[in-house]
């Protein structure tokens, strides 16, 4: 993963990760069978550089939003695992606002990886509120208090 | 220095007790390997719901596979 990490900082796409790998970067210890990136609805650059970087390992390419929503979240099976491209996040006003909002945080090879910050993770977790993202929230609420949310 | 005796770095009853140490301590952890999956073509979903249904199966899917055959075939 590492590895395509690096490529997409390099070819400079635009994309923030989200969900719980992003939990696992604040610092929680926590599993995640896939990576979620949060990226532009419509960037068709963007799109563009994506799909060069994933061409051998989709079946299908990434594709702007649809009229009626379609293809709001893209799933795929890659060498680095289940990657899940998310066109919206419940929560998030818009990808604009939390790429300005973005920090990036060092994974656990030093790599720098740009996700949604503190706060807007916080709101996407809290307007998802599946069972599974209430001991996300708690971790998170735990860090706002102790000023560590960033 | 302080010394923790495994006595005091006991806490019982308190179900938030571990949110609390991770947060205090917080530390990027790299991700063990996940299990092998059935291989899936690529998916498009127009909600969070309709994909939360469709990875509900899938892992409903590995489970049983698991409880079959003891692993993912």
């Amino acid at each position: 993963m590492d590895e395509l990490l690096k490529e997409l900082h390099a070819a400079g796409v635009r994309y923030l990760v989200v969900g719980g790998q992003a939990m696992r970067l604040t610092g929680m210890p926590r599993y995640s069978m896939d990576w979620d990136f949060f990226i532009p609805a419509k960037d068709h650059q963007n799109f563009a550089k994506l799909n060069v970087l994933l061409d051998e390992d989709v079946d299908a390419p990434l594709v702007p939003l649809g009229p009626r929503g379609e293809n709001f979240i893209q799933t795929y099976q890659t060498r680095w695992g289940v990657l899940q491209f998310h066109l919206g996040l419940p929560g998030v006003p818009s990808f604009d606002e939390a790429e300005a909002r973005a920090v990036v945080r060092l994974n656990e090879n030093g790599i720098a990886v740009r996700c949604l910050c503190g706060s807007d993770l916080l709101a996407a977790k809290k307007a998802a509120n599946r069972g599974r993202d209430q001991a996300d929230i708690e971790f998170l609420l735990e860090l706002q208090k102790l000023g560590k949310l960033l | 220095m302080l010394v923790l005796r495994p006595q005091q770095m006991k806490i019982t009853g308190d179900y938030k007790a571990k949110t609390r140490l991770w947060a205090g301590h917080p530390k990027v952890v790299a991700s063990p390997p996940g299990p092998p999956l059935p291989r899936f073509t690529a998916q498009k979903f127009r909600t969070h719901a309709q994909m939360n249904l469709w990875k509900d199966a899938l892992l409903l899917e590995i489970a049983r596979e698991v409880a079959r055959h003891g692993r993912v075939a």
